[in-house]
């Protein structure tokens, strides 16, 4: 098991090498020439040759790879070029910021993916299994900005149960209570792509093992539903869903920006796209690089837990 | 981006005794289908003719009719808050949507189509290399690939394009890969590597044919899939710029006004994704049901 797991941390490697270089190639491929864009049009070739030269543009493409990201390595990367301040400065608040709400937002996946799925498993054909099914259906269909509109129409306009966006309330404490409470819309919003594909996918483990040889026997002997349910068809279910998990981060992370800026959560969405709209290419950088990066740890995270939770590994066999 | 249902991988089924129906007439008979089809149908029609359907232009703003309500005289589904049309705008507003996920989805259905048949075909260690690469893609949050993009090559439909072929390559991959697979192992592949075919015209010319029915009822699904995540990227900024009309990008501009009483603004634009999005899925359903009974 040891080198299994062993192997897998020498295998992102790689990945993180082939991620870094596409990233690095973001700013060599962009429209905007660092030198031309800073500077004023009235220079001479020779003085943008000089200033080139100063920043290391001239050398080649390796050796810029291999300083940018030792830069990036280092300390987060260079100076932003439109707020002129370090980017770590920037981007790392603002990720801890959208951490918060990838939690938060996977928290929500995994608990109402599962009773979702559950409940309609069990009650596989039923009048409840058709309108969730339904419901899923309608709801992966939703254009997310609209929904997240929606919520907050909802949940604060009509109704003042909940903040309309931001962190924390202005006029509060500013206390963990009012974030918790500042995280549910957002979260829910972001999550809810992820959570009915997780809803689906346990509806079917759940109606798959519920046919299963074991599951008759043990009915047969007499066992509770409710025992089986939860002593065997849980256990059995419970490795895929793990797995379905880890690979739905990806698109809980796609969700997440897509919220921040409706609900105008300050995270690294939000940063991103004012990059993007001020070609701001150290920012845009580091900030793809850190949640590519963490994308890939959270994915090996995964991996390693499914080979713990795997009985033939734990038990030493191959 | 969320998934369509996986299709199970193929399993051989017995022919049926009676003779069967034509595949055309099962269509008809799939109530689902026919409704997925003709919804699209007629959305795809309403597009092409928006010049000649649309009551106003859709960017002419008109500052004396300023948010008019849903069902005011000559405006009705209301205006925005520049007072243009929405129902023009809306008529406008699936074009770059449907024709941007309709060419890239069938784009990523040929080169998902291509690496899942390499792979499958292809030695252990060349496909255990290459499906890696494909689980590693497919839970790649593509919302970095948009953003990348865009800083690249500017925010517009080339970002949206990008993104959708990015996405779903990895799913039509695996579903190919899959199929792919239990069709190696089938006799008719073992009867053609026998009578002297190469591997490559075995893949061309008898297991493509067999895959076809399952790639094309998985791309149904999945234009539907990007049909909703380009309108949340245009509605982000990163696809449809203004003045354009695009749904997506509909959406955010209504924001603002959604809860100050002129919810249409954003919501008709969200119905039509939401409609659009569902008849795919249906027609995918559907087809399915057809092709692959």
């Amino acid at each position: 098991m040891a080198r299994r797991i062993l192997w897998r941390l020498v295998n992102v490697v790689p990945l993180l090498f082939v991620i870094s270089l596409l990233v690095f190639f973001i700013s060599q491929a962009g429209p905007a020439d660092p030198v031309r864009g800073a500077l004023s049009q009235k220079m001479s070739p020779a003085q943008i040759e000089q200033i080139r030269q100063a920043y290391g543009l001239d050398r080649p493409a390796w050796a810029q790879y291999l300083s940018w990201l030792k830069d990036m390595v280092a300390h987060g990367g260079g100076v932003s070029l439109s707020l002129r301040s370090p980017v770590s400065g920037i981007v790392f608040p603002a990720f801890r910021n959208t951490l918060l709400l990838v939690a938060g937002a996977t928290l929500l996946t995994v608990v109402l993916g599962v009773a979702i799925g559950f409940v309609a498993g069990i009650r596989h054909g039923r009048l409840a299994d058709r309108v969730t099914m339904l419901l899923v259906q309608v709801g992966s269909n939703l254009p997310i900005y609209w929904l997240g509109l929606i919520i907050i129409y909802l949940t604060a306009v009509e109704r003042r149960w909940l903040p309309a966006g931001g962190m924390h309330d202005l006029r509060g404490d500013g206390g963990f209570g009012d974030l918790l409470l500042h995280l549910v819309a957002p979260s829910f919003a972001a999550s809810l792509v992820s959570t009915l594909i997780i809803a689906r996918f346990v509806r079917a483990a759940v109606i798959e093992s519920e046919r299963s040889d074991y599951v008759r026997t043990y009915r047969s002997q007499g066992f509770g539903r409710a025992a089986i349910l939860g002593k065997h068809v849980g256990r059995n279910v419970l490795p895929p869903i793990v797995n379905i998990t880890g690979l739905t981060v990806g698109s809980v992370i796609t969700g997440v920006v897509f919220v921040e800026t409706i609900f105008s959560w300050p995270g690294i969405g939000s940063v991103l796209l004012n990059a993007i709209a001020a070609s701001d290419y150290p920012v845009i950088q580091s900030g793809v690089l850190l949640v590519a990066v963490t994308f890939v740890l959270v994915n090996l995270a995964t991996d390693v837990v499914l080979d713990l939770l795997n009985p033939r590994l734990r038990h030493g066999a191959a | 981006m969320s998934a369509p249902t996986v299709p199970a991988a193929g399993a051989e089924t017995t022919a049926p005794p009676r003779p069967r129906r034509s595949a055309l007439a099962r269509f008809a008979r799939n109530r689902e289908a026919v409704l997925g089809f003709a919804v699209i149908a007629a959305v795809v029609a309403v597009s092409v003719l928006a010049p000649w359907l649309a009551p106003h232009d859709p960017n002419a703003a008109d500052a004396e009719s300023v948010l008019a309500p849903t069902g005011s005289a000559g405006h009705l589904l209301g205006t925005d808050e520049q007072g243009r049309d929405v129902l023009s705008r809306l008529l406008y507003g699936g074009r770059t949507a449907l024709v941007v996920s309709v060419v890239s989805v069938t784009a990523a259905l040929v080169a998902g189509t291509a690496v899942g048949l390499f792979a499958a075909f292809a030695g252990r260690r060349a496909s255990g290399a290459l499906m890696r690469l494909v689980d590693l893609m497919f839970a790649f949050p593509v919302i970095l690939v948009a953003l990348s993009l865009a800083a690249v090559v500017r925010p517009g439909a080339w970002v949206l394009a990008g993104t959708v072929v990015f996405g779903a390559v990895p799913y039509v991959a695996r579903i190919v890969f899959a199929e792919a697979r239990v069709e190696r192992e089938k006799d008719y592949v073992e009867a053609a590597r026998s009578l002297g075919a190469s591997e490559a015209a075995i893949v061309c010319t008898e297991v493509l044919p067999n895959l076809a029915s399952s790639v094309v009822i998985y791309g149904t699904s999945l234009v539907g899939v990007n049909i909703v995540f380009t309108a949340s990227l245009s509605a982000l900024g990163l696809g449809v710029q203004p003045p354009d009309a695009d749904w997506g990008r509909m959406i955010s501009e209504g924001a603002k006004v959604l809860v100050t009483g002129s919810p249409g603004v954003a919501t008709f634009p969200a119905l039509a994704v939401l409609l659009v999005a569902l008849a795919f899925n249906w027609l995918g359903d559907g087809l399915r049901d057809v092709l692959n009974p």
